[in-house]
């Protein structure tokens, strides 16, 4: 059982929750993996089972949290065994983005401050939505956040790294007015840049290519092989992966664990999938939150 | 990383030398944070012989600066090398604290 209520992740999550339940589009965006990827890093630092420099991750107490989310890559720190470039796990971490945005907001809502509701729009299609069921949280986040923004206090770091993260994934809205993003620039920067991870992501999003992923996996005239040659590919390149050695074994040819993606793709066919470290099961990328953990996808 | 404390004036100077990384942070921690707990208010951290300094060093320093900072006291930062001085410009660390060249500025700031 961990011993704080949120993670880090988790309150990002929360801040981009509207009073209508639905998260902010930028979330759904693949480029919003390396935010929380950045995120659990920072959580994971935060509790001291990481340590950083201006380069490197490097192990502290590996020990689990009692955190599901974390507890995951704690193990996976732990398997990789030495130090190793923050862009790296950025990058590995980042692959992980569907599985951990799942699990985030399965989290909120088992905590009992999200619900899940399909919603009906234009009268036919049903959108997944997300009310608030306790708001408490995410207003003394917020509030926290701006307190600490509006003065000139020392900030603790677990606001250092929220305000680095919202800054990066251009989300300062979610908690300032524009005319407060204007006229508090100065300290935003100065916050944001406080923690060596949040310095990394600038670089990964400076250096991120984007292109329309689902573009690449309609899957037309392709063989299952080639749909996840592209897919492996395609996340390669966008996280800067040179040696396939770094890849998860679930996308490293000649694993077992390879073949078992090969027969999803085969079976879905679409390599737009993930896989959830934590249940072991593959599931269709979905964009939109509406995740394995709510039964849809897989 | 060796620590060395000693009084000049008002002030408790620090030496630091050697790395401040995961493998020491909380000792030096619990010693910084002893002298803070005892009533020393000015802490002048001598930092010509540091080598190395993690993120974890660099967060024992932020939460000393916080509590110095309630009972109205101070951190100063002096003598640092090059390497130590792009961490804490790159960080943003040194717009929080006041740096200085040497020993003597620090003490009679």
């Amino acid at each position: 059982m961990r011993d704080y209520f949120l993670n880090i992740p988790e309150e990002v999550a929360l801040l981009s929750v509207d009073e209508n339940g639905d998260l902010h589009p930028k979330m759904n965006s693949p480029k919003f993996d390396i935010i929380i990827a950045s995120a659990v890093l920072m959580d994971l630092a935060l509790h001291h089972r990481i340590d950083t420099d201006m380069h490197n991750v490097i192990p502290d107490k590996l020990e689990p949290l009692g955190d599901p989310i974390l507890d995951v890559i704690i193990e996976e720190v732990k398997e990789y065994g030495g130090t190793r470039p923050i862009q790296e796990w950025i990058s590995d971490l980042s692959m992980k983005g569907q599985f951990l945005r799942d699990e985030i907001i399965k989290s909120v809502v088992d905590l009992g401050i999200l619900k899940v509701e399909n919603k009906k729009v234009l009268w036919m299609f049903s959108k997944r939505v997300y009310p608030m069921v306790n708001d408490q949280e995410v207003k003394e986040v917020r509030a926290r956040i701006r307190d600490l923004v509006f003065s000139d206090d020392i900030p603790d770091y677990k606001d250092i790294v929220i305000i680095s993260l919202l800054k990066h994934a251009d989300l300062l809205d979610l908690v300032f007015t524009d005319v407060e993003i204007s006229d508090y620039e100065h300290r935003i920067a100065q916050i944001a840049k406080m923690d060596m991870i949040g310095l990394a992501i600038g670089d990964s999003m400076d250096k991120f290519k984007i292109s329309d992923i689902k573009s690449y996996f309609s899957g037309e005239e392709k063989t299952p092989e080639e749909m996840l040659d592209i897919h492996v590919k395609e996340l390669k390149e966008k996280f800067r992966i040179t040696n396939d050695a770094n890849l998860p074994a679930w996308l490293r040819k000649g694993t077992d664990q390879y073949a078992k993606t090969l027969d999803f793709v085969r079976e879905k066919n679409t390599a737009d999938i993930t896989y959830n470290h934590r249940t072991q099961e593959y599931q269709v990328n979905s964009y939109d939150f509406n995740g394995h953990g709510f039964g849809s996808g897989s | 990383m060796e620590l060395k404390f000693r009084k000049e004036d008002n002030a408790t100077v620090l030496e630091l030398s050697g790395r401040l990384d995961t493998s020491n942070y909380e000792s030096f921690s619990e010693e910084l944070f002893a002298k803070l707990e005892a009533g020393d208010k000015y802490i002048v951290m001598d930092m010509e012989n540091l080598e190395y300094i993690s993120s974890s060093g660099l967060r024992v320093f932020l939460s000393a600066l916080k509590q110095v900072r309630a009972t109205d006291g101070d951190i100063a930062l002096c003598c640092m090398s090059e390497k130590i001085n792009e961490v804490f410009e790159i960080s943003g660390f040194s717009s929080l604290f006041k740096v200085f060249v040497s020993i003597t500025d620090a003490i009679a700031e």
